[in-house]
């Protein structure tokens, strides 16, 4: 029955010609959106700088509290629906980059397996990356906000119902990755292949 | 690199943004794209919808292509995926029913026959359309596109072992609803012999 059902299978679903309109859909589709010059954005970041340096450091406990709510929720529902699923982290970055303009830098670390991406909000934009070590799942979400360097001393860091949270801010973003991992740390090679080498720091203990 | 040299060459000419670069390229694989969609959705607007997607993040991602995977190979990661976020935004129709009265008008024996057949394809079509989405998307590249177990676990990123488990459990679906259509598509071909 097998072998007839595959037969019909190659019958069925054999290959198809594509309807010549195609590249005209393909040329006159809206790109995806393209990176905004950011000399653009000078002047508008100039006239709020003032107001955001007072709301700054107010604003910044109240994002990354929130996104590690919401890095404990995603770890907490067990969710596989993802907006895009790849283990490769230039395809994951890239798809990130187009659809969101957060930038993640993802190390290929042997150890990493990653799963995909599920974008859980539009604006302003917050992803979530999911990944396993050692069959252990974990959650990194990121959105927008933050301090403006490179360096992420540690913000927060809670327990809860056996998972982690840690969450961080670095170069404009805010990070909080939620797992049920002994050692939260071994999260650090999402990003840094070594540690103990990188010249951007890991969240410190 | 495992990119062959006119390959090579293709995706360093999409690299550099040339236009006949990227038709080229276009060319190429509009027929395998449209296909593995059109076979995924059983409906012609959403595979194009989908190819169309396919090619917009293959172009607009071509340049950070590093050749460490067959083109081809990335590629049906591509239309995998959006057919994956497709079938996640996409609302079921009942395409068929107007087709299916449409055929009705004509009548004679090869009329008949044709209805039959089509009747059969897109009971086949329907019954793949009704799987899971990893088990159909597993389907499509193995029956559509021919692939090897291997080549399906590359443009998955899973293993070949989770392959043949989802082409098993699909088989076994696929032979509960198709035993009696099978059953009665060979009554009528011992009509005809």
């Amino acid at each position: 029955m097998i072998d007839r059902i595959e037969v019909e299978l190659s019958r069925h679903l054999k290959p198809m010609v594509a309807p010549s309109y195609l590249w005209a859909r393909v040329q006159t589709a809206p790109r995806a959106k393209a990176r905004k010059p950011r000399w653009l954005l000078w002047p508008a970041a100039a006239a709020v700088a003032a107001t955001t340096a007072l709301c700054y450091f107010n604003v910044q406990s109240d994002s990354t509290s929130s996104l590690a709510k919401a890095a404990f929720r995603e770890l907490a529902s067990g969710s596989e629906a993802l907006d895009f699923r790849s283990s490769d982290p230039v395809e994951i970055r890239a798809w990130i980059e187009a659809h969101t303009g957060l930038d993640i830098p993802l190390a290929s670390a042997h150890s990493v397996h990653l799963i995909g991406v599920t974008l859980l909000r539009n604006s302003p934009c917050m992803v979530c990356v999911s990944y396993r070590i050692g069959g252990e799942k974990g959650e990194l979400l990121v959105a927008r906000g933050g301090s403006g360097g490179p360096k992420h001393p540690l913000i927060q860091r809670t327990s809860f119902r056996g998972a982690t949270v840690t969450s961080w801010a670095a170069a404009g973003q805010i990070y909080a990755i939620a797992t049920s991992m002994e050692s939260p740390h071994s999260a650090c090679i999402l990003c840094h292949l070594d540690p103990k080498r990188s010249s951007t720091p890991t969240p410190a203990g | 690199m495992v990119l062959d040299g006119a390959e090579r060459e293709l995706v360093e000419s999409c690299q550099r943004g040339e236009r006949e670069a990227f038709r080229a390229l276009f060319e190429l694989y509009k027929d395998k794209v449209y296909s593995i969609a059109l076979r995924y959705t059983n409906d012609e607007s959403c595979a194009m919808d989908i190819a169309q997607d396919t090619f917009l993040k293959l172009f607009s991602s071509i340049r950070d292509f590093r050749g460490h995977a067959r083109l081809e190979s990335w590629l049906y990661r591509l239309v995998v995926n959006s057919c994956l976020d497709h079938k996640r935004r996409r609302r079921r129709l009942l395409p068929f029913v107007g087709q299916f009265l449409e055929e009705l008008r004509f009548s004679g024996e090869s009329a008949l026959h044709k209805l039959l057949q089509q009747e059969l394809s897109e009971q086949v079509r329907s019954a793949v359309a009704g799987l899971p989405s990893e088990q159909r998307i597993v389907i499509v590249l193995r029956y559509t596109e021919g692939l090897s177990y291997e080549e399906i676990a590359e443009a998955l990123g899973c293993s070949k072992g989770t392959v043949a488990s989802r082409l098993n459990r699909a088989h076994s679906i696929l032979e509960r609803r198709l035993a009696r259509l099978a059953k009665e598509e060979g009554g009528s071909g011992d009509r005809q012999n």
